[in-house]
């Protein structure tokens, strides 16, 4: 049944390349221990299971070390390596399963392995006095599990499959602390908001499906909506359909990643997802899950960024500039340190998506891979502030905390300075490319993503400010959080502020930059990034040291500015972004006044029309079957008398079809 | 035919399984005689025995029909090739053994594959529910083994003589199976119904083929099937008659309406174990002379019998469906099943086309693994409450989740719920259905509006086993968790054969094109039937390759 298949034409066959989707076997096996475990009741000690499933996670990392190493050899030879097996092979169709990797693939393996064994590691501190312990450990080795395969996907059904796994999964760890409504209330709505999404993503994968069908029901077709093939299959749709069909099939796909990926509109289930534990703030909320959304877009690339894909592609940068900007604007209000984490992490998300409507296929990934090490530094250091102040998360509440937690702060301080894009550290690197793809494509969006970049530094500094300097004003004595939970955090910010100057390509030349490892596929316009623009790094230092020095200016322990000035000033604004511009309302009306009146009288239209025609149809059908329970007697003479009439009557039938 | 005077010692080899099961039948009656006592050790002892035997049956088709492929290379590249829809150019032609009195074809094969499955599984379930009943176990793996034979010889036969033999073989063994409990009333009322009214049933069998004989002259069924080619039921009423008796009797082993009214007393009074038998092995072995009487030797005259068959398909599919609704019993409310499930798989023969046999093969296969695992459960409930009531099973849950889960699983599987293998045998089977074209649209509407009341009654003793209130008997019961192996199976293979559908439907394909490509032509009578409704949509490479074969 196995017949390994090359993706590509190249033969070249390694035994390491053979059992690659063992990288995504190994949590799943973790979770299979400690369920069993647990449901045996012999898992009983919290360290062995922690220290299952950061195995596992580092079985996966070692795993993709060991698989990348063979791959660089042939890396010239053959970007994209794969194998898979037949799932449903019947008539036309040909459902496979197996894996894929190319660099953008290994690129997000890394990322998700390394973030996740750390944040893993964080979690036996974080979450050390939680009486479910082992369950949230199972979920996260499922959640890994299902990130992972989705990563390996080597067709968009499998994809899908995994995409529901990871909302599967979010939806679980959200709601973790079941006893809290407003962590039940708010995994319900981050699973309705990806519905939506979701659904516009399975329409849009059937639409494709169904229009190209053809294409995939020849004799030597590929499998069925596999990412090699979907070049070909997008010209099929294309030619075939034409420019306006192409177009809406590519954005209901796109409405995927705008929930996946808290996109505007479909972006407030984000922020309230930080009722989760603060691990899975950081692993599933800001560096990994909420990527997919980008990787995906990354993996339709062929179909986007192709000729006649322009307003797909002007779509989803639109999409991205205008959440990057109105995040940041709602980020500037917000007190709580997880929501301003969120909202950033919302703005960021919309500049990698912005990136790949603009055709910058390396920045925006460039980007997904330094936002994930520095934000999930960044929540894990709000995690460790949360820990330490007991529970606390208003920086109303906070401050000075540089005394007490040393470490944290320091740590917080990299990764402000990392989002804020100041060279030498990651955030520059990437979203410098971003700003001079917008700078050389699109102007208004260029001019946004400068502004968006000063708000960053003064939001993000601004929680930097409230939270580590001036005085305490917290009740609670806070105190620095343990090793367990301070090395990861360290290890975080080794990459945080090197791996942007290591894969630029300027400094260190022997090792490949990430724009000449990670090309686009079948790329239509490729954006080359491999000089710095200097007006554009200028503006934005500029803009950048604007941000700073204003938040500098409110709420270091200096005070310059009264912050309530601004407040007052520009009220109507003010109220504006504190509200988060009116979403949450905006959604409530339409569920409220909307949905429920239609709902109110469908209902209506259910019970009395409905209803009566299936109580209708059931009374009958119970009275047939009354009725034909009476022939049954019990009589063997009577049922011959049935087995004979039958074969008469059937004669009969016979006969009268004959003669006519 | 084969020649004449030269006795050709292949057979032997083909029909090893059988000569195995038969030496197991004897090993059985051996033991049985020898020992005058009875005691739980023997009654184990010969269980074990008949598994063996029934095993290495098995294992020797297996054997066999790997060299039976390893022969014909074409058929490798076939097999393991993904399935592509091939052409029918590549199907082997069947061989023929003894005078070509046995035929070897895939049908053979798969057909005594699936008899064996379902002995294998029959087997172990059995002794733990007749222990409980009489003193007397050797006779019934004897008759159990033997009525399994008879489905066997009836899957191989290429003779209207050997074909009888089988059939009587598999029907006076099921007769005793049915009151093998001579001592309950229900059992021996059971086993007399069935007898007086297979007796009947044979007789118009017999009456059927006396027809064929005296038309054609032969009872070789090659020879048969090309004599029938000259006579035209315009001239020859006979014919009309010939295919009418024939098809009473074959449609009474299936249980299909208006001859079914037989099933729910015989499977309500015998012995559960014998029930499964019954709605399942005996039911395996009727498709195969269904698929051999109808599918080919009166393929030439699918315009007298595909009206019929395709109306009492409906009639069994509504009167099975509905009246399962009011049934108390859960044995009864499976015979209904059977009923209704029966009118399914007809579907896939009255339509004429190679995708509607596979799907039949196929739905076969799931129904022998979701069918025996509801009866396994049906009896290991039976034996825990004493019943099989749907009043008694009330919050079975709490008590006994093994055992509510595989039974959930496979009424789930049986109404056709995704991911089954129930699920996906309807799928393919409605997907040919429509595909041979659209007069047999209403067969669908029927069969989608049946699977829709079907829901209600396989659903019910779910509801009640899972969220119902604990009945007088259950809450006397002693919680255990732990699941029998045969429903473990049963379950698993339900789930595992729908998952993994399409390896099943590689040789359900190939069996059913070399079926039809040795098949007669469709005789086109006065009531024009045309030439498609043989293959829908054929390639120019299936019809020339078709057409060489006529």
């Amino acid at each position: 049944m196995i017949e390994p298949n090359s993706l590509v034409g190249n033969s070249v066959q390694f035994e390491t390349l053979s059992n690659v989707w063992m990288v995504a076997i190994y949590p799943l096996i973790a979770f299979a221990i400690i369920m069993f475990g647990r449901w045996q009741g012999f898992l009983k000690t919290k360290p062995v299971t922690a220290a299952i499933v950061v195995l596992s996670t580092l079985m996966s990392f070692l795993h993709t070390l060991g698989v990348f190493n063979v791959y660089k050899e042939i890396i010239g030879i053959t970007p994209t390596i794969g194998e898979t097996f037949h799932w449903l092979h019947v008539g036309a169709l040909h459902m496979d399963v197996g894996w894929m990797l190319d660099p953008t693939g290994f690129m997000m393996l890394f990322v998700v392995t390394v973030v996740s064994a750390l944040i893993q590691v964080y979690t036996y501190g974080y979450m050390e006095e939680d009486p479910n312990f082992h369950r949230f450990y199972a979920y996260l080795a499922l959640f890994n599990f299902s990130m992972l395969a989705l990563v390996l996907a080597p067709n968009l059904v499998q994809m899908y499959m995994f995409w529901e796994m990871v909302g599967v999964s979010s939806y679980l760890l959200i709601g973790f602390w079941v006893s809290r409504p407003s962590a039940a209330s708010a995994a319900v709505k981050a699973f309705l908001m990806n519905r939506v999404g979701d659904f516009g993503l399975l329409v849009g994968l059937l639409s494709f499906t169904f229009l190209t069908w053809a294409f995939w029901s020849g004799d030597a077709a590929p499998g069925l909506l596999s990412f090699p093939a979907l070049g070909k299959a997008s010209e099929y749709l294309m030619l075939h359909h034409g420019t306006a069909i192409f177009s809406i099939v590519g954005l209901l796909i796109f409405l995927g990643p705008v929930a996946k990926s808290a996109q505007l509109p479909l972006h407030t289930w984000l922020p309230d997802a930080m009722e989760g534990p603060t691990p899975i703030s950081a692993l599933i909320h800001a560096a990994t899950m909420v990527a997919a959304g980008v990787f995906l877009i990354a993996r339709m690339y062929p179909m986007y960024n192709m000729p006649g894909g322009e307003m797909i592609m002007t779509v989803i940068a639109w999409v991205g500039g205008l959440t990057a900007v109105v995040a940041a604007t709602i980020a500037l209000t917000q007190f709580d340190i997880k929501k301003a984490l969120a909202y950033s992490t919302m703005s960021q998300l919309g500049y990698m998506v912005m990136a790949m409507g603009l055709g910058a296929y390396a920045a925006g990934l460039f980007h997904l891979m330094t936002h994930a090490f520095f934000k999930a530094m960044l929540f894990l250091a709000s995690g460790s502030v949360i820990h330490g102040c007991h529970h606390e998360q208003d920086m109303r509440r906070m401050g000075g905390l540089h005394k007490t937690m040393p470490i944290t702060a320091w740590v917080y301080l990299i990764g402000t300075i990392a989002i804020t894009g100041v060279l030498p550290f990651s955030g520059f690197w990437s979203k410098d490319e971003i700003v001079a793809a917008a700078f050389s494509h699109q102007t208004l969006l260029y001019y946004i993503a400068v502004g968006t970049a000063g708000l960053t530094a003064f939001y993000m500094f601004r929680t930097y400010f409230m939270t580590f300097t001036g005085q305490y004003r917290g009740h609670h004595e806070a105190h620095e959080s343990p090793l367990v939970m301070t090395l990861p955090l360290i290890l975080l910010a080794i990459p945080s502020i090197g791996i942007g100057w290591l894969l630029s390509g300027f400094f260190v030349t022997d090792f490949p930059s990430f724009a000449t490892l990670i090309t686009a596929p079948a790329s239509f316009h490729h954006h080359a990034a491999h000089h710095i623009n200097w007006t554009v790094l200028g503006t934005s230092m500029v803009v950048v040291m604007g941000g700073f020095a204003a938040a500098f200016a409110m709420y270091s322990p200096m005070r310059l500015l009264d912050p309530a000035l601004f407040v007052n000033g520009a009220k109507p604004l003010y109220t504006l972004f504190s509200n988060k511009w009116y979403w949450d309302e905006f959604y409530s009306f339409i569920a409220r006044q909307v949905y429920l009146t239609v709902a109110q009288v469908s209902a209506w239209f259910d019970k009395a029309v409905i209803d009566g025609l299936v109580g209708l149809s059931a009374f009958s059908v119970n009275m047939s079957a009354s009725g034909l329970r009476q022939l049954q007697n019990g009589r063997v003479q009577s049922y011959l008398l049935v087995f004979v009439l039958g074969l008469l009557l059937l004669s009969a039938y016979t006969a009268v079809q004959w003669l006519n | 035919m084969t020649d004449g005077l030269v006795l050709d010692t292949q057979f032997l080899k083909f029909l090893l399984p059988e000569l195995c099961l038969t030496i197991g039948v004897l090993m059985v009656m051996v033991l049985t005689i020898a020992k005058t006592r009875h005691n739980a050790d023997e009654h184990g002892a010969l269980a074990v025995v008949s598994m063996l035997f029934s095993l290495g049956a098995l294992a020797l088709l297996g054997y066999n029909f790997k060299q039976f492929v390893d022969t014909n290379p074409s058929l490798i590249v076939h097999l393991s090739q993904p399935f592509l829809g091939g052409t029918l150019a590549n199907v082997p032609e069947p061989e023929t053994f003894l005078y070509a009195t046995i035929r070897g074809d895939f049908l053979s094969y798969m057909i005594r594959g699936l008899l064996l499955l379902g002995l294998v599984v029959i087997i172990p379930f059995s002794t733990k529910y007749l222990e409980k009943r009489t003193a007397i176990m050797g006779d019934y793996y004897l008759l159990v083994m033997g009525a399994t034979l008879g489905g066997m010889v009836l899957a191989l036969a290429n003779d209207l003589i050997l074909l009888f033999v089988g059939l009587e073989t598999l029907s006076i063994t099921s007769y005793i199976l049915a009151g093998y409990l001579r001592r309950q009333r229900a059992s021996a009322e059971a086993s007399f119904k069935y007898l007086v009214y297979g007796g009947v049933a044979t007789a118009f069998f017999l009456f059927g083929t006396s027809l064929i004989y005296g038309l054609t002259g032969s009872t070789n069924l090659q020879e048969v099937t090309q004599g029938l080619l000259d006579y035209s039921a315009m001239t020859h009423p006979t014919l009309v008659l010939m295919v009418l008796m024939v098809m009473a009797t074959v449609l009474f082993k299936l249980s299909i309406a208006p001859f079914q009214m037989w099933t729910p007393d015989v499977y309500e009074g015998a012995p559960t174990p014998v029930a499964a038998f019954l709605s399942v092995v005996s039911k395996t072995a009727a498709f195969a002379l269904l698929i051999r009487m109808f599918s080919y030797a009166f393929l030439g005259f699918a315009d007298i019998w595909q009206p019929v068959m395709m109306l009492l398909a409906v009639v069994s599919m509504i009167v099975g469906n509905v009246v399962a609704l009011k049934q108390t019993s859960l044995k009864r409310l499976l015979a209904y099943s059977t009923i209704a499930h029966a009118g399914y798989m007809l579907l896939g023969i009255v339509v004429l086309s190679v995708d509607g046999l596979s799907s039949t093969l196929y739905y076969l296969l799931a129904y022998l693994f979701m069918n025996l695992g509801a009866f396994a459960a049906v009896l290991y409930v039976e034996n825990a409450i004493g019943s099989d009531q749907l009043s008694d099973i009330s919050g079975l849950l709490g008590k006994r989740p093994g055992l509510v889960l595989g039974l959930s699983v496979c009424l789930l599987s049986l109404a056709g719920i995704p991911i089954t293998a129930g699920f996906f045998a309807k799928f393919f089977l409605f997907r040919a259905v429509i595909a041979a074209g659209n007069e047999h649209m209403w067969l669908i509407l029927f069969a989608l509006l049946t699977s829709t009341i079907s829901l209600y009654y396989y659903l019910n003793p779910m509801r009640l086993m899972i969220v119902g209130e604990p009945s007088k008997v259950v809450e006397g019961l002693a919680p255990s968790s732990d699941t029998p192996m045969p429903l473990t199976l049963a379950t698993v293979a339900t789930i595992v054969l729908g998952v993994w559908a399409s390896i099943f439907l590689n040789a359900t394909d190939l069996t059913a094109r070399q079926l039809l490509a040795s098949s007669p032509p469709i005789k086109v009578e006065p009531p024009a039937v045309s030439q498609h409704l043989l293959i829908p949509a054929p390639s120019h490479q299936d019809q020339a390759a078709l057409h060489g074969h006529q």
